[in-house]
């Protein structure tokens, strides 16, 4: 299961950013959101590096329930697998934000990643 | 050579190799010593050691247990990390790019190595730290191996249709032509003789037995280490290196210092000549000092195959106690057929 990001203000605007260790990397960010027939996705925005993205939705109840996906390539170039953590976080007009972390073991070899995360409310 | 009768020259002879073994270390105290190396094997004259070097800390984990055998300290082993980078983990790529003090912090080194443990000595074992100063060759930092491997790997993957069920999931490798050539980003856009420096010091420990709680500190040491490209084809490398024992089991408190100078020439993608100079002195009583110089020549046979011609004239120097000075040359010829470039 993926990890769950809880929506840490009543009211947005809504910003979320990436960071994945001290790797340079390329992501684009796709926004997920189930219907009737499956899962219909949007992509929000794409670029390098850690950038904070607006979401559009604007409330709790809107942005609940979406999940975001990235797309990345990590720019990895060691000669050796490195245990590497990555950070989402989810900010509002708050000062606490909602954060997500994981670790993966990042190797030369398998530079493309999805990385995921349920919204809750 | 000492200029004496035949029984003087044999008392000196036999004087001499007491004085090489006693000045073993400021040998070593002559020789270059890289930026990049592991300096807890350094003080302890462990070189023939292989430094493990945990990328996780699952890895570091399993590799400090080659250090307790039949719960002894084990000799034998030898392990670097860089504790920040692997345990906190929390720097992004552009904090690590814009501030170098970040970059010293996460590259900080600690190594651990043991060695020895015979019937009689103990198990010498070394702690260090290396605090790398700068370091050119750092691939993180370089725009064009970053831009390569951008070109190398092309745009992320499309999406799925639905979203992955993991929070991180690892797409499987890509092509062994890819991978080749995102290696060639690295090696192509980096200079070889790319500009370094560290500083590094270590603590030495003795344990008789390799009991642990009988480890008793013996001494210490410090460096420091310098690489300078000079052109495309040349590099020159310079360490000075101070360490001193305590007195222990009836020998005198020992101190050494030394300086040494290496310049590598690296030229057709398959020669590599070195020319290696050094002073060091020890002073444990009375005081001996060995110059070094040498010369290695290093040539590509095929794939990773290199063959190695040497030759190096170590000098060694001494202050006998009845107030004598005597200086005995020593050349030594090597050759080698080596699996890897040195």
């Amino acid at each position: 299961m993926a990890q769950t990001i809880k929506v840490p203000d009543d009211a947005g605007p809504y910003d979320v950013g990436l960071s994945i260790g001290r790797f340079p990397f390329d992501w684009e960010l796709y926004d997920y959101t189930r219907t009737e027939a499956g899962w219909s996705k949007q992509r929000l925005a794409a670029g390098s590096n850690l950038m904070m993205v607006r979401l559009p939705e604007k409330s709790r109840g809107e942005l609940a329930g979406h999940t975001l996906v990235w797309s990345v390539t990590l720019l990895d170039l060691d000669d050796q697998t490195r245990t590497t953590e990555l950070t989402v976080s989810l900010l509002g007009p708050g000062k606490r934000p909602g954060v997500v972390t994981a670790s993966f073991d990042a190797v030369p070899e398998r530079p493309h990643l999805f990385i995921t995360v349920e919204v809750i409310a | 050579m000492r200029a004496a009768g035949p029984l003087c020259a044999l008392l000196c002879l036999l004087a001499a190799a007491r004085a090489r073994a006693a000045s073993a270390e400021a040998l070593d105290a002559a020789s270059p010593l890289l930026a990049s190396d592991s300096f807890a094997v350094q003080a302890i004259s462990g070189s023939e050691l292989q430094v493990t070097r945990p990328g996780s800390m699952r890895e570091a984990s399993s590799a400090m247990g080659a250090f307790v055998r039949s719960g002894k300290l084990a000799p034998g082993a030898a392990v670097e990390v860089t504790p920040w980078d692997l345990y906190f983990n929390g720097v992004t790529w552009r904090e690590y790019l814009d501030n170098p003090w970040t970059r010293r912090l996460v590259n900080l080194a600690a190594s651990l190595a043991t060695t020895g443990g015979g019937e009689t000595d103990p198990v010498r074992s070394a702690f260090a730290v290396r605090l790398r100063l700068w370091d050119d060759s750092d691939w993180r930092l370089n725009d064009a191996a970053l831009a390569c491997a951008r070109r190398v790997l092309g745009p992320v993957y499309a999406p799925p249709d639905a979203p992955p069920d993991e929070t991180v999931q690892v797409q499987p490798e890509i092509s062994g032509e890819r991978r080749d050539a995102l290696a060639a980003c690295r090696r192509d856009n980096t200079r070889w003789n790319a500009s370094q420096a560290a500083v590094g010091a270590a603590l030495t420990l003795g344990t008789p037995g390799g009991t642990f709680t009988q480890t008793r500190p013996d001494g210490g040491a410090g460096w420091v280490s310098i690489g300078v490209p000079l052109g495309d084809a040349f590099q020159l490398l310079a360490s000075a290196r101070a360490s001193f024992h305590k007195a222990q089991s009836g020998l005198p408190g020992s101190q050494v210092a030394g300086l040494g100078t290496r310049l590598c020439l690296y030229t057709l993608r398959r020669l590599v000549l070195l020319l290696d100079t050094g002073l060091g002195a020890q002073h444990q009583g009375d005081w001996t000092g060995r110059a070094l110089l040498g010369a290695t020549a290093q040539v590509r046979l095929f794939g990773q195959t290199w063959g190695e011609l040497a030759a190096a004239e170590d000098v060694h120097l001494e202050s006998l106690a009845d107030s004598h000075f005597s200086i005995t040359a020593n050349l030594k010829w090597n050759y080698d057929v080596t699996s890897s470039l040195r």
